[in-house]
């Protein structure tokens, strides 16, 4: 069943997906469905017996191509309802490589580079879509962020509407070009560059950097410096020293306390609905859910109940300790 | 709530298709899902 319920206190959209309590859950390497198909009396979800980068429908999904109704375009959140939308979407696994156990950051920077220009093909193929007003690219790391699958992959949720964290975001940019006819993000990366203590790493076409605002230890933000909407404005050479800057910055995750670190990794862009977001910067931010090596950062009471987080470090200190790992 | 099935699926006007892809093949599995093989050049 899948559903999408309105609700009017907190003025959100909740998916229901409960087919995805059946989801496969850490099968052993022989049985791996993201694997290529060795043999047919083991088939995977993927035929082939060996490929480079492989797309394709999540068969757990949040949200299907094939529900017949959606959300109309002015959908009232102002009056009270309990209709049950169907979830109309898609939702994609991304599955990075044939070699079960070559993780993103072990990779040669050429197959990051290609890994990066599937993520553009999706975005734009997903966003011709008209059912689909916002794409969302991401991987979840390890056990401790929710993964069920160990082989290097990532995910894209299609979204029939654009979800609340990426609206704020929006609607903040907005509001502070309408205000300064400049864009808000460049002004941080400026401000970032400034002063420095927050930076992890920088080369000439991005900046990885922990911001003054961070919720998590040790989240990380990865900025184009030129002012970009999406990723499939990036040039060649952004590309390339895209890939570059994320397997250095997984690198560093991994040696901060030698061993992998988990982390949500998201793309925020340019929704896909056909309106100007001129204003807007695209960007990557990780989120590990370490706050030292043996303790986790739980999300409880203040964030739940007040979306209040609390950091229990300095976004100074903890950038300085990831840029001493080089 | 809104029956959208019998519009096209696309008419927007977002970017220039991808380059640099080498091959792109899909297929669709028994069960009805696509899957979309990227391979490349460069390897």
């Amino acid at each position: 069943m899948l559903e999408l319920r309105y609700d009017p206190i907190k003025n959100q959209l909740v998916a229901s997906a409960t087919k995805r309590q059946d989801r496969t859950f850490f099968p052993p390497k022989k049985f791996c469905p993201l694997c290529p198909t060795k043999s047919n009396d083991n088939p995977t979800e993927i035929p082939a017996n060996n490929y480079d980068i492989v797309v394709f429908e999540n068969k757990f999904p949040t949200f299907s191509k094939d529900a017949n109704k959606i959300l109309p375009d002015n959908f009232n959140k102002d009056y009270f309802h309990y209709d049950k939308s169907q979830s109309k979407g898609i939702c994609e696994v991304v599955s990075y490589t044939s070699d079960h156990n070559l993780y993103l950051e072990d990779m040669p920077e050429n197959h990051i580079s290609n890994l990066i220009k599937v993520w553009q093909d999706r975005y734009n193929e997903l966003g011709q879509k008209n059912f689909i007003k916002y794409v969302l690219i991401f991987e979840n790391k390890g056990k401790e962020i929710g993964v069920t699958l160990s082989h290097p992959h990532g995910q894209i949720y299609a979204f029939p509407y654009i979800p609340p964290i990426p609206e704020v975001e929006l609607n903040s940019s907005k509001k502070y070009f309408t205000k300064n006819n400049k864009c808000l993000h460049c002004e941080i990366i400026k401000r970032e560059i400034e002063e420095r203590s927050r930076i992890i790493f920088q080369n000439d076409y991005f900046i990885i950097f922990i911001p003054f605002y961070a919720k998590w230890p040790y989240e990380v933000h990865i900025y184009p410096i030129r002012h970009l909407g999406n990723i499939c404005q990036l040039e060649e050479y952004e590309i390339n020293s895209l890939a570059k800057s994320l397997k250095e910055l997984i690198n560093r995750y991994n040696k901060l306390f030698n061993f992998r670190m988990s982390y949500a990794m998201i793309i925020h862009q340019n929704p896909t609905d056909n309106k100007n977001y001129d204003y807007y910067h695209f960007h990557f931010e990780f989120y590990p859910p370490y706050r030292t090596e043996n303790k986790l950062k739980y999300l409880a009471g203040c964030e739940l109940a007040a979306g209040t987080f609390i950091n229990d470090t300095l976004p100074e200190k903890k950038a300085a300790e990831l840029r001493k790992l080089k | 709530m809104i029956n959208k099935n019998s519009e096209p699926d696309t008419d927007k006007n977002l970017e220039e298709p991808i380059k640099n892809i080498a091959k792109k093949k899909e297929i669709i599995k028994e069960d009805g899902r696509y899957l979309i093989y990227y391979d490349f050049d460069d390897k």
